[in-house]
């Protein structure tokens, strides 16, 4: 068992610690916080981060970095919302969402392909850019009641398990087969690691880059619909700060910012503890503006310990 | 001989990394006025003591004496502060400040205002300049000198911190034939004033002749201190690997076959005109010149690097103008540029993974990646370059140079190239390793590959070789047809334009 744990995350022992430690001290003075109920219930809340920071990794890996993905996560689920509401086709605004997450996506992977700028300010000013245009298609006004497939995804749950869970998990081990077996995943590391080796290998490294931004733009998709579905609504800026965090949680789990190494169970791993973090919190009855002091904190002596070099 | 003061001593230094012990209770006294040369294989230790010297590693155990004053460690500061002052290759300077800045960094003379004496920085820096018989001028901006003229600025700096002890690592490493001995008139400049120079080389004929003493390094331990009118060359290669090693020129030879690539009239944007060639099959053909000379740009645009502005290149008879890398590999034309850290290798990939990343079609099944096959794959490779690693996980980062390099050549082998076109193979490795090389380098040829060797090691480009053509500024000023025949020094003569 210890082994297999090894294997999977990395010899990262510190983070899974503080993670059990956490759990236990919540666990003692909130008995609640030990059910099974609640631990639904953080995977619940982490789902739509996870899916983000699932795609934040494998940029993070190949040396990229998106800042615009909580804008275009609003985009799109916006976008989704405007077509149910006109023409009430399901599969018209799913199709409709990711076509603008993708579109986006591999949009952003071609500016960057051209190396004229860091991903960093290409990104932000995309940021700045899809959250004008979503605040601008809406005005300003969100669409409630989302029905159809949105209330399943929502609201049901398979053997108890909210379905946004199992989207988030299935992502997951999806991005990792990714990363493992395919050619395009293990490009992803050499680019991150050495742009230019990779070059000489004989890799399109322009076209990776594309790719690799298009399949952020994917788990960007998912999330909108997630995250849509989970609050019934779309609204125009729902997404900002998950960009953000979805960042934070990879860098915590131990993937580092420039590239070459990481993996999506290390992300994991920092989704749930800022899961777990603001769960306790909130079973203390911490007030939300103390419990962004804490969980800034947290963030900062998570990377520290990491030491991520 | 002079009475001999000592300036530093270091005393039984043991310094262990997981997994390793770098240094085994190593001492070396440093005299003043003396010019006293590291040598080793590579991973002997050389760089792990220079570090601990220069404050930037702390050792387990042992300390260091100087100025009088005993250290368990040294930090850089305090390094500097006792008058140690370390060239590296890469060295710390700003480049975008000018030289008199950069020497003066951080001890800027001040006006009477308060403000920077930029006139007297300005005008110390320039008499520092003559003083020694640089070619640098104050006023230059350092990110835009060439390599050999930043390490005069480093020294520079040293000089004005009234460093005594001096750490030169490969000084001559990026230099070329008369910057080589103006290096070693300054270096011998500075040893007359009593200064004291720890000199890390690869160049064992180098040595030779700019050292009073040597300290042979081999597994962490010190096998000994020499005088150098005490050991010859051959000596001194039997103690840094421990046995005797055979001469290499009696590697056998198949003969070469029909050609495979021509160059035909090339010319390329910085400076290659109307250039023409051939390659054969099994052959070897070196490619020698000084900095300038146009050899590197011919390399790289054979490798899809760079696009040619006038001529022709023919594979196998048909024209060959690759547009990028991918384009070259897939037509059997492999490139190995001679930075491995910024072009050759990806450093925190598994090195297995660097073996196949140019070919990595030859360990998928239906587009993916089978990790028991490339195991499997890369197994053969690993065990016929007797490349050395903790484990097949291991981070290409933590291997040796010498192994590294084997790397870079084990991906030339998996991606089946018929054509290499290699940049300084074996730039910083060890004697043993820079012969295993060469072994690898004819065993390839005689096995029917091609190889465009460029190489700035003269005797390396003579031992291996089948035909040399000698580049000079630009231009294709000499065949040799039987490298055996010519001496390092006429080859020398020969890119310099005589």
């Amino acid at each position: 068992m210890g082994k297999v744990f090894l294997a999977i995350f990395g010899g990262r022992n510190v983070l899974v610690l503080v993670l059990l430690v956490l759990a236990l001290i919540t666990g003692i003075v909130n008995p609640r916080f030990l059910t099974l109920q609640n631990a639904l219930n953080i995977m619940l809340q982490v789902s739509v981060l996870g899916i983000v920071s699932t795609g934040a990794t494998i940029l993070l890996i190949s040396g990229g970095l998106d800042l615009s993905a909580g804008s275009l996560l609003s985009l799109s689920a916006y976008i989704a919302g405007l077509v149910i509401l006109r023409f009430q086709s399901l599969p018209l605004a799913i199709l409709l969402a990711f076509c603008t997450s993708v579109g986006f996506g591999a949009f952003n992977g071609l500016l960057a392909a051209t190396e004229r700028a860091h991903p960093f300010i290409i990104t932000l000013g995309m940021m700045t850019f899809l959250q004008g245009i979503a605040i601008a298609i809406s005005r300003g006004s969100p669409i409630n009641g989302m029905g159809g497939l949105y209330e399943i995804i929502g609201i049901r749950d398979f053997l108890r398990i909210p379905l946004p869970v199992f989207v988030f998990l299935t992502v997951l081990v999806i991005a990792d087969i990714f990363l493992r077996y395919f050619p395009l995943g293990r490009y992803a590391y050499a680019i991150g690691g050495n742009q230019e080796a990779s070059r000489l290998s004989g890799i399109r490294v322009g076209r990776v880059k594309v790719i690799l931004y298009a399949l952020n733009g994917v788990c960007v998709g998912i999330a909108a619909i997630v995250l849509s579905a989970i609050l019934d609504s779309a609204l125009p800026t729902m997404g900002s700060g998950y960009e953000l965090r979805a960042v934070a949680a990879t860098v915590i789990g131990g993937t580092p910012l420039f590239g070459g190494r990481g993996s999506v169970w290390r992300t994991l791993l920092g989704v749930l503890l800022l899961g777990l973090v603001s769960n306790s919190l909130n079973l203390m009855g911490v007030s939300a503006n103390l419990q962004n002091v804490v969980l800034g904190a947290i963030m900062v002596m998570a990377v520290m310990f990491q030491g991520s070099k | 001989m002079p009475e001999w003061e000592v300036l530093l001593s270091v005393n039984e230094i043991s310094k262990s990394f997981p997994g390793i012990l770098a240094l085994d209770s190593v001492s070396l006294m440093l005299y003043a006025g003396e010019v006293h040369a590291l040598i080793g294989a590579n991973g002997a230790g050389k760089s792990t003591l220079v570090k601990i010297i220069a404050g930037a590693l702390q050792p387990d155990r042992g300390s260091i004496t100087i100025g009088g004053k005993t250290f368990r460690a040294l930090t850089p500061l305090l390094a500097r502060k006792v008058g140690i002052a370390a060239v590296y290759q890469e060295q710390q300077l700003v480049p975008d400040l000018t030289v008199a800045e950069n020497v003066f960094l951080g001890k800027e003379p001040k006006t009477a205002f308060g403000r920077v004496d930029y006139r007297r920085m300005l005008a110390e820096t320039g008499e520092l300049i003559q003083t020694y018989g640089l070619s640098i001028q104050p006023s230059d901006t350092v990110g835009e000198l060439p390599l050999a003229q930043r390490q005069e600025v480093a020294i520079l700096k040293a000089l004005k911190e009234q460093a005594k002890v001096l750490l030169l690592d490969e000084p001559t490493a990026a230099l070329t034939g008369p910057q080589v001995t103006f290096m070693f008139r300054l270096i011998e400049q500075l040893r007359k004033q009593g200064i004291g120079i720890l000199y890390i080389s690869h160049h064992i004929d180098e040595i030779l002749s700019v050292a009073q003493r040597i300290t042979v390094l081999r597994n962490g331990k010190n096998v000994g201190t020499f005088l150098t009118q005490d050991v010859t060359k051959e000596m001194l290669v039997e103690k840094m690997v421990g046995r005797r090693i055979a001469k290499e020129s009696s590697f056998p030879r198949e003969p070469s076959g029909g050609v495979v690539l021509e160059v035909q009239h090339l010319a390329v944007d910085g400076g290659v005109e109307n250039v023409s060639f051939l390659l054969r099959e099994r052959e070897i053909l070196g490619l020698s010149g000084a900095a300038g000379s146009g050899c590197r740009e011919i390399l790289r645009s054979i490798a899809g690097l760079l696009s040619p502005r006038k001529g022709q290149i023919k594979l196998f008879g048909k024209p060959f103008r690759p547009r990028g890398t991918a384009d070259a590999i897939q037509r059997g034309v492999f490139f190995m540029p001679e930075d491995m850290r910024k072009e050759g290798l990806v450093l925190p990939l598994p090195f297995p993974r660097n073996i196949t990343l140019a070919k990595l079609q030859k360990v998928t099944s239906r587009g993916v990646i089978v990790p028991a096959k490339e195991i499997q794959a890369v197994q053969p490779y690993i065990a016929s370059l007797r490349i050395v690693a903790p484990s097949l996980w291991a981070e290409t980062r933590v291997l040796s140079g010498g192994n590294q390099r084997k790397v870079l050549l084990a991906k030339a082998l998996f991606t089946d190239a018929r054509i290499w076109l290699l940049e300084d193979p074996t730039q910083g490795v060890d004697v043993e390793t820079r012969q295993e090389i060469h072994r690898l380098l004819i065993e390839a040829r005689n096995g029917g590959r091609s190889i465009l060797l460029f190489s700035s090691d003269l005797e390396e480009l003579l031992t291996i070789s089948d035909r040399i053509v000698v580049m000079h500024k630009g231009t294709l000023v000499k065949e040799v047809d039987n490298p055996a025949m010519v001496t390092a020094q006429e080859l020398l003569s020969m890119t310099l334009g005589g």
